[in-house]
């Protein structure tokens, strides 16, 4: 019922009275409980990534499982997330922060009425300020779930995209969480960090000191967002199938997970670490406004040959 | 597998008969560890060489009564002691370039970026990322 006034309160006001409104919709989305089998594929420069897994989300919380593979559980409510193995160990991690206030340079079309998996459903796009089209977004009919996305990279190919294979409205089954192993990320001044309070377009929203070494910046543009580390010591990337990338006379080692990209990279003062939902060519703007890898000297490199 | 050894630096000295030369190169040609420390051998090698040379201060030897090998191990002294400060010197800027990095997980870093996004952000399926890549594996 809720979601059949959904569907028509938004394409009798559609338009210009909802251009603008991504959150309306994503805060939607965010409310919605379901389950269902998503996939989601991701066409980066390192390959296709590609995922499938067992979404459920419930009283704002999301649960999702691989389908199959290592059979890892990922249950994420706000600021709160936590990862179940299949041997019964844990951890959460928590971060407290505020929702984003921010005047987003994106647009949304007017909603064209769908149907998916036999489903009413809105679909529109989302534009930046320029007027491309950055993400292609189907929501559930009746329970505004996001039942479809596609992430558009700047020429209009496609980064990502999530499809669901089959769906359903369910009333409750929230996610329960373990907490064997938690580490709980604590708020820092953002000011009083190295963190930039803007970059390429995405603004700063908080700061958290990373238990690892090091503070974390989180930053979004109302659509995607990143979160940015940045250590006072050189840095590695620990993950299979990290690549090294050539760029502005140094390095960066860059891993792609179906959704994410990690990039990390060493600067003169340390070394930073950024993480995100960005399509690729987002990515290079932002790194292109971060400080750039440093070449190493000629003392370091004599120093990796004679003790690795 | 026996390995170089001492010979890599009488290799690097160019004092090996030919014989040993040639036994030498064939058995670097097979062996990469030999190869690798051949190098470590040649990179310290040429930080001993790169060490700057020491003027010995000027000795009057008539205001010493001692005999002249007193004097000469004096001198020693003094040079050993002026490498030594070199050295140390070299382990102080090597200490501070400490080139051991700090491992970033990639499944924990995305972790705490999800924590902190909001539900469910655009992709949900950016929690693929940790389902599938939990500390023991990734998605290549």
């Amino acid at each position: 019922m809720v979601g059949t006034s959904l569907v028509v309160g938004l394409l009798a006001l559609g338009g210009p009275a909802w251009a603008g409104e991504l959150d309306e919709y994503l805060d939607s989305a965010s409310a919605a409980e379901f389950s269902g089998t998503q996939v989601v594929s991701c066409d980066t420069p390192d390959g296709v990534r590609e995922a499938v897994i067992e979404i459920t989300q419930s009283f704002g919380a999301v649960s999702a499982v691989s389908a199959g593979r290592s059979g890892t559980r990922v249950a994420v409510a706000a600021g709160t997330l936590d990862v179940v193995r299949p041997d019964g160990t844990s951890e959460r991690t928590t971060v407290s922060g505020e929702p984003a206030e921010l005047e987003t340079g994106y647009t949304v079309s007017v909603p064209r009425v769908a149907r998916v998996l036999d489903r009413a459903a809105i679909e529109l796009t989302v534009a930046d300020g320029e007027g491309v089209e950055r993400a292609r977004l189907v929501f559930d009919g009746v329970t505004g779930a996001l039942i479809e996305s596609d992430v558009l990279n700047a020429d209009g190919s496609v980064y990502c995209q999530t499809r669901m294979l089959d769906f359903s409205p369910v009333e409750s089954g929230a996610v329960a969480g373990e907490d064997d192993d938690a580490t709980t990320l604590e708020p820092v001044d953002a000011d009083g960090t190295d963190l930039p309070a803007d970059v390429a377009g995405f603004t700063r929203l908080d700061a958290y000191e990373w238990d690892a070494g090091g503070v974390i910046g989180y930053y979004t543009d109302g659509l995607f967002s990143f979160s940015l580390l940045a250590t006072n010591r050189p840095v590695e990337m620990d993950a299979p199938g990290t690549v090294e990338v050539a760029s502005r006379d140094a390095s960066y080692q860059r891993w792609f997970g179906p959704g994410q990209v990690v990039m990390v990279w060493d600067t003169d003062a340390g070394g930073l670490a950024l993480t995100g939902d960005l399509p690729v060519d987002l990515v290079e703007a932002v790194t292109a406004e971060l400080p750039a890898p440093r070449r190493p000297g000629l003392l370091s490199r004599v120093w990796q040959r004679l003790f690795g | 597998v026996s390995h170089l050894g001492e010979l890599l630096s009488t290799y690097l000295d160019g004092e090996l008969s030919a014989g040993e030369h040639r036994r030498v190169a064939s058995h670097l040609a097979g062996c990469e560890a030999c190869r690798m420390e051949l190098d470590h051998v040649s990179v310290g090698r040429g930080l001993a060489r790169s060490l700057p040379t020491l003027e010995l201060p000027v000795i009057d030897a008539a205001a010493f009564t001692s005999p002249p090998s007193v004097v000469r191990r004096r001198g020693r002294s003094l040079a050993l002691a002026g490498a030594a400060a070199v050295l140390l010197a070299l382990a102080g800027v090597a200490a501070t370039l400490d080139p051991t990095p700090q491992q970033i997980s990639a499944p924990a870093l995305v972790q705490a970026h999800l924590a902190r996004s909001p539900v469910p952000g655009l992709t949900p399926g950016g929690l693929a990322s940790v389902t599938n890549a939990s500390p023991e594996g990734a998605t290549p």
